[in-house]
């Protein structure tokens, strides 16, 4: 376990950590991560390739809080999937392997409310790295793909998530790169703000109510990581 | 973050750095949403010290009388120059939509030094230009003293006020104390019945009057009297002595000139006083446009697009007599053309369709003395809806219409082809007499006979093509009547071939385009026509603003001899047109 891990499970302790306190905050003040995954796949096998992360802060997008880190996966990415996320397997081959690639990514989360859109795939993919060091731990997040069927008055789909760029031309919003795990988490950042602020109106709304609202319905949640540490041989 | 650098890339002052700055820069923006309706900064908030770029949706600033001052629209900077100077916002600002905002440090390189990117006028933001005006001095604004005795009375400060086409006079108090009295503060006084007009104006004034020395700056002028919430600030010399007065309207900056923005504020206005406050900047809004030397047609739309507005809105505001059927308002002449001068009067004219008489002309009388109140001119000529001349209910209208066919007196005839021809709705709907009358026009020989020797011989000045011909005698002496020199011949013949081609509507210049379109005027003559209407307009549209700007009576008279020589050369080729295409037309009718 890195000093950065280390640092970031010190945000759950006994359900008193940092992580905890900000689900009691109205959302506008609240710190929040907002993450993306780029991966091989959704895979039992499949593994993290890229990451992207910034931070929300009163309510407010903070550029400067922004990482992108890259993670040399045991398993190169098939064709098809490079195809999607335009990473090939040379670019990866000098990038860090597991855990100490996520560092800054552990850093970037520590003490924060987690955000993603489908956000299954990033608490998946986490508590899978986690448990690769021997760590299990409920990770609080907001879904900005479950939050959409409620902004819209959409009756819920079971059987498919709204995508991401879809959601934000709905919204008026800027679609940032597309598949680069920066860019889509800057574009689920922007559609956070826009569905939390609508659902606000003039009331504070406690961060606590929004994960709420993402987390119950989460049916996908049967996808479960693989009890296996990285360190082991597959 | 290639799409916010790609967005930056777009906007000045942005678009002046390299791809590496924009970067650079790219990654160390924040973003934030409001809903529309939310305060995004409030009046004497310290600067958020970044530059503040609408990404999605708009932005309002409010200016201290709660009206609408400015917009900022994706990819223009709120108040830029407030985050360079470190100053306090002197503004709210709310969202008008749902907005998504850039929060943007600003790199050094656009801090302060080379601002080449923000100075030329042509890429400013609009706040930026806000301050670009700012940066005036306050004394190339002010408008002359009057100073009345604290003792005079009310009635007699507000005769030379409006004598002089003030809003404000200064009070002199006999311990040499200076006070202020406003217009709308007389108004508000007499109307209340509070004091009577006999009374002396040192028991309104307000004392003592804020002043601000000669060599303040127009925004340092301007930040007072938002902060103090005032309209009227005293411009005092070194040794404290009044010297001018600048109003809000007057430093102001091109922004709040904006006519859209105007006329924005023209349709909230909720009360009669809002409607006043909202148009005090109508007049500055136009003067602004033709200072920056945007095309005369242009102006003439906008201008006739926010004087409609406020008639519109003044109907609206004053109770209307019970009827069936709303009235139709119309405006005349060169607002009707969409084609207005910067001085031009409001000519209305009203059709009914039930209801007394007398309550249309008392309604009439109410919503012309409102748009009086907002500053514009009614007619002088008397060509307005509470003149019963111009306020008929539709049955009276076809019977004038009828009869006027059917005499053969020039005046009737004339009366009748403006009436038809250069009329528009403003609300109401349409006044089916005066557009029938349109169809029926070209069918009434008489008619179109006297209009037609009319309109051929209303030549330029003779004499015109050797030199400029002016009035020898009375109070336009040693002037020239550009307005019946070289715009009433042009509009007059282009309303006689629109009246012949069946369709009204349209200024000169489209009119003409459609009589060359039906083979009434060659291509040649409709060019010649259309040079020399433009170049009459410009010209006396330059000369109005000039007139505006002196506090004078804008008039269709100008010197010949203040004319520069380029203008003297154009306005005598312009006349000689008119003449070779009125003499042309005579020669192809005579012979029909």
């Amino acid at each position: 376990m890195t000093a950065a891990v280390s640092s970031f499970m010190s945000g759950f302790i006994d359900g008193q950590g940092e992580v905890n306190a900000q689900l009691e905050l109205p959302w506008d003040r609240a710190r929040l991560a907002v993450l993306d995954f780029e991966t091989t796949g959704l895979g039992d096998d499949d593994a993290i390739i890229s990451f992207g992360a910034v931070h929300i802060d009163s309510g407010r997008v903070v550029g400067r809080s922004s990482v992108y880190g890259l993670v040399r996966p045991q398993i190169p990415p098939s064709p098809e999937s490079v195809r999607v996320h335009a990473i090939r397997p040379s670019d990866l081959r000098n990038a860090p392997g597991l855990p100490e690639a996520l560092d800054p990514l552990f850093v970037a989360l520590t003490g924060r409310v987690l955000v993603a859109h489908a956000a299954w795939v990033e608490t998946g993919f986490l508590d899978r790295v986690l448990l690769g060091c021997g760590l299990s731990v409920h990770m609080p997040a907001v879904d900005t793909a479950e939050l959409t069927w409620d902004h819209f008055a959409v009756r819920r789909d079971p059987h498919r998530s709204p995508g991401l760029e879809t959601v934000a031309t709905r919204l008026g919003l800027p679609i940032f790169t597309p598949h680069h795990a920066l860019g889509d988490a800057w574009t689920t950042a922007l559609i956070f703000l826009v569905m939390a602020r609508h659902r606000a109106q003039d009331r504070p709304l406690p961060l606590r109510d929004l994960v709420a609202a993402s987390a119950p319905r989460n049916p996908r949640r049967s996808w479960l990581p693989r009890r296996r540490s990285h360190d082991e041989p597959a | 973050m290639k799409e916010i650098a790609d967005f930056l890339e777009a906007y000045p002052p942005f678009s002046d750095l390299d791809r590496e700055e924009l970067e650079q820069l790219a990654v160390v923006i924040d973003a934030k949403y409001h809903l529309a309706g939310d305060l995004v900064v409030e009046v004497g908030q310290p600067s958020l010290g970044v530059a503040v770029m609408v990404r999605v949706g708009r932005l309002e600033v409010i200016g201290p009388a709660g009206t609408v001052v400015d917009e900022v629209d994706p990819g223009d900077l709120l108040a830029l120059e407030t985050v360079r100077a470190g100053r306090q916002y002197a503004h709210a600002v709310k969202a008008a939509e749902d907005t998504l905002l850039y929060l943007v440090p600003l790199p050094d390189t656009l801090r302060e030094g080379n601002l080449a990117p923000v100075s030329t006028s042509s890429q400013l933001t609009r706040p930026e230009r806000l301050f670009d005006a700012a940066q005036g001095k306050v004394t190339d604004s002010m408008r002359p003293v009057i100073i009345h005795p604290a003792n005079t009375s009310i009635a007699d400060v507000a005769t030379a006020m409006t004598a002089s086409r003030t809003s404000c006079s200064l009070v002199s108090a006999p311990d040499g104390g200076l006070g202020v009295i406003t217009d709308s503060e007389l108004r508000r006084q007499v109307a209340t019945g509070k004091v009577p007009v006999t009374a002396a104006v040192g028991t309104i004034a307000s004392f003592p009057a804020r002043t601000i020395t000669c060599d303040a700056l127009l925004g340092d002028a301007y930040l007072a009297m938002v902060e103090a919430s005032i309209h009227h600030l005293v411009v005092v010399d070194l040794q404290s002595r009044p010297v001018g007065v600048v109003r809000v309207v007057d430093v102001a900056s091109a922004e709040l000139r904006d006519p859209l923005v105007v006329r924005g504020a023209v349709e909230r206005a909720q009360t009669p006083d809002e409607l006043v406050e909202a148009s005090a900047l109508v007049s500055p809004s136009i003067i602004e446009l033709v200072t920056r030397g945007l095309p005369i047609e242009y102006i003439g739309r906008l201008q006739s697009g926010v004087v409609g507005a406020i008639l519109r809105r003044a109907v609206a505001l004053v109770p209307a007599p019970q009827a069936s059927r709303e009235a139709t308002w119309l405006v005349q002449g060169s607002l009707a053309r969409r084609e207005p001068l910067p001085g031009s009067d409001v000519d209305t004219a009203l059709c009914w369709y039930d209801g007394d008489p007398g309550d249309y002309l008392a309604h009439a009388s109410r919503v012309l003395r409102l748009v009086e109140r907002t500053g514009l001119a009614t007619c002088d000529r008397g060509a307005n809806a509470d003149n019963s001349l111009f306020n008929r209910s539709e049955d009276q209208w076809r019977q004038a219409v009828a009869s006027w066919f059917d005499n053969d007196e020039e005046a009737g005839a004339l009366a009748l082809a403006s009436i038809v021809a250069d009329s528009r709705p403003v609300c109401g709907g349409q006044a089916s007499p005066l557009v029938d009358a349109v169809s029926e026009a070209v069918s009434h020989e008489l008619f179109m006979a006297v209009l037609t020797r009319h309109t051929l011989t209303r030549r330029p000045p003779l004499g015109f093509v050797r030199d400029f011909v002016v009035h020898q005698s009375g109070e336009h002496r040693g002037h020239l009547d550009l307005k019946k020199g070289g715009l009433v011949p042009v509009s007059s013949l282009a309303r006689w071939l629109a009246l012949r081609a069946g369709d009204v509507t349209g200024s000169t210049l489209e009119r003409l385009d459609r009589g060359a379109a039906a083979g009434l005027i060659t291509d040649d003559e409709r060019d010649m026509l259309a040079g020399a209407y433009k170049v009459s307009l410009t010209v006396l549209a330059e000369h109005q603003v000039r007139a505006i700007k002196a506090g004078e009576k804008p008039t269709g008279f100008l010197r010949p001899d203040r004319l520069d020589p380029l203008e003297r050369r154009q306005l005598r080729e312009a006349f000689r047109a008119i003449d070779a295409v009125q003499s042309a037309l005579t020669a192809r009718t005579s012979r029909v």
